[in-house]
């Protein structure tokens, strides 16, 4: 129970208040504040291993300066819901709803924490990390740690090394803890963000119902609890939400700064995060190209990733599919090893098929008889999140093609994780058209509703 | 195994029994292992060519103990032992000092 305390206490308390700043309400701040705090733990990892000093005080430092400048900001009062704050109405106390849902599959966390990858990968990081900059800065370089991935980012790790820290000890159960919580917490953000953008709508349950199936969607639909130290789902459901924030929310700085939180979130947590932010950056771009100045956000949150990816190739990481033998033909021009393609996409489509086909069905669906609703309601169109899919599942092929192992291990150990992202933006497509779908019946039965008591009235005026 | 000092890490065949296939054999032996190495740091090499066991062997190690590359360099070479079990899992880590 303690352990409970320390990990809720330990990532929400840095992060909240720059998370009440941005949502101006206490739950979406609950849920973003554990993705602040991780980010802050990202940064001051960066600056430990540089220095190659311990890792805790960075953190504080980072957090405090955060604090004080979103107290200042707020003194300055300059904090008053001003024309693009993120409104309560979207951000609403329903929110309470992907709360109680999330608790459910995070029971799971109770199982023996020994999944492979989080103990050879994240946790063993951690280990890292928790020694301090200079033990950091040897195991980038050790060749022995190459079966760990040494160059993957640095956020679930250095918050569960701070974690351990603030708890004085490391242990593998509370590891798995703090990932579960990490992963929980844009899950919420991802509910949140999708029931948030039918705020205003007819019926005030459409956003509920919406925020409703995409937990369902993500616990139903990718049988991926998140609670076993993978960071698969934590980056990709990070990189749905700020998908949906920046590219269907009502452009304003506040969302999209939330989107952008989200995004450094998803490029910090895993290599694939950070290449897929490039291409909801180029969307952004699209999106933003009369108001550039939105840009700003995703832009940074994108380099985030590309920070960590610099500085561990400065200290000797390597990435083990950019330094393979057909990553360096590509460099040279010399494209080799499309023999994996056609496996790779007959694997894609069989993990994939069961999310593709009816997001496609859905599609026609909705632009035949939604689209005119869905541009009434206000909500981009369905092309940004097909997108946003696309590039994902563009990269993910892309990196078998070119990956240094044997290509069925590869696909066989990997490929329902990585095909997460794709799968949620599309589940995530699929609820917003059904959410239109809600929206349009319960405006006309409304519209019913008061053409029949208007009726009522006329008879009862002429009586 | 050559070596001044040679420390073996063994584990009961019930108790093997009990762990195989399952994540806690990794981490017994690695318990075990720890046990056996000096509590001061040394320089560990990990000769060791199952690469789960290698995996898992120097995630356990590490931080308390430098994981190195070359046997030159280190002060503990660490190998899993020839003896199996009777269900056919490793029953032995064996430490060698240089």
């Amino acid at each position: 129970m303690i352990s409970v305390l320390v990990v809720i206490a330990g990532l929400v308390v840095p992060g909240f208040l720059p998370s009440l700043w941005l949502t101006r309400c206490p739950l979406p701040a609950l849920a973003l504040a554990p993705m602040v705090t991780g980010l802050a733990c990202a940064l001051g990892s960066v600056v430990a291993l540089v220095t190659r000093t311990a890792l805790l005080p960075w953190v504080v430092v980072v957090v405090v300066a955060t604090n004080l400048a979103v107290v200042l900001q707020a003194t300055k009062g300059q904090s008053k819901p001003e024309s693009g704050a993120v409104d309560a109405d979207r951000f609403s106390f329903r929110s309470v709803v992907p709360f109680a849902l999330v608790a459910a599959p995070l029971l799971t966390v109770r199982q023996a924490p020994h999944a492979w990858d989080a103990r050879s990968i994240w946790w063993f990081h951690a280990d890292w990390f928790w020694s301090g900059g200079d033990v950091l800065a040897r195991a980038l370089q050790n060749p022995i740690f190459v079966f760990s991935h040494p160059d993957y980012p640095p956020l679930a790790p250095a918050t569960i090394a701070t974690l351990w820290r603030l708890r004085g000890g490391s242990d593998l159960e509370f590891a798995q803890l703090v990932s579960a919580i990490l992963t929980a917490a844009p899950v919420v953000l991802l509910a949140m963000a999708v029931g948030g953008r039918f705020a205003g709508t007819a019926s005030r349950w459409v956003g509920t119902a919406a925020s409703v199936l995409v937990l369902l969607a993500v616990h139903g639909g990718t049988k991926v609890m998140g609670t076993d130290g993978y960071v698969d789902l934590q980056w990709a459901v990070a990189f749905s939400a700020a998908a949906v924030v920046i590219l269907l929310w009502p452009p304003e700085p506040r969302h999209v700064a939330v989107g952008a939180i989200a995004l450094a979130y998803a490029g910090l947590t895993k290599n694939e995060g950070m290449l897929s932010a490039v291409v909801l950056l180029a969307l952004a771009a699209f999106r933003f190209r009369h108001r550039r100045q939105l840009l700003v956000f995703p832009a940074v949150a994108t380099a985030a990733g590309f920070v960590w990816m610099v500085v561990a190739r400065m200290h000797g990481a390597e990435s083990d599919l950019a330094s393979g033998p057909t990553a360096a033909k590509w460099l040279r021009g010399d494209f080799v090893g499309f023999e994996r393609l056609h496996p790779t996409l007959t694997a894609v489509w069989n993990v994939g098929r069961g999310t593709m086909a009816p997001a496609a069905l859905m599609l026609v669906l909705g632009v035949v008889f939604l689209r005119r609703d869905r541009h009434r309601l206000g909500i981009p169109g369905a092309g940004y999140l097909w997108l946003a899919a696309a590039g994902a599942q563009l990269l993910i092929v892309l990196a078998y093609v070119i990956s240094p192992d044997p290509l069925d291990w590869h696909l066989g150990s990997s490929l329902t994780r990585t095909m997460l992202v794709v799968q949620l933006l599309l589940l995530v497509e699929m609820v917003v058209w059904f959410g239109v779908a809600m929206a349009v019946a319960s405006d006309r039965r409304l519209a019913r509703m008061s053409a029949v008591s208007e009726v009522s009235a006329l008879s009862a005026t002429d009586r | 195994v050559t070596g001044s000092e040679v420390l073996r890490a063994e584990l009961a065949e019930e108790q093997l029994t009990s762990l195989r296939g399952t994540v806690a054999h990794y981490e017994c032996m690695g318990d075990a292992m720890l046990r056996q190495l000096p509590s001061t740091r040394t320089r560990v090499r990990m000769d060791v060519a199952d690469g789960m066991w290698m995996q898992r062997l120097t995630e356990m190690a590490t931080p308390r103990h430098d994981i190195v590359a070359d046997a030159a360099d280190a002060d503990y070479v660490v190998t899993l032992g020839a003896e199996v079990g009777a269900c056919g899992a490793p029953q032995v880590v064996v430490m060698s000092s240089r």
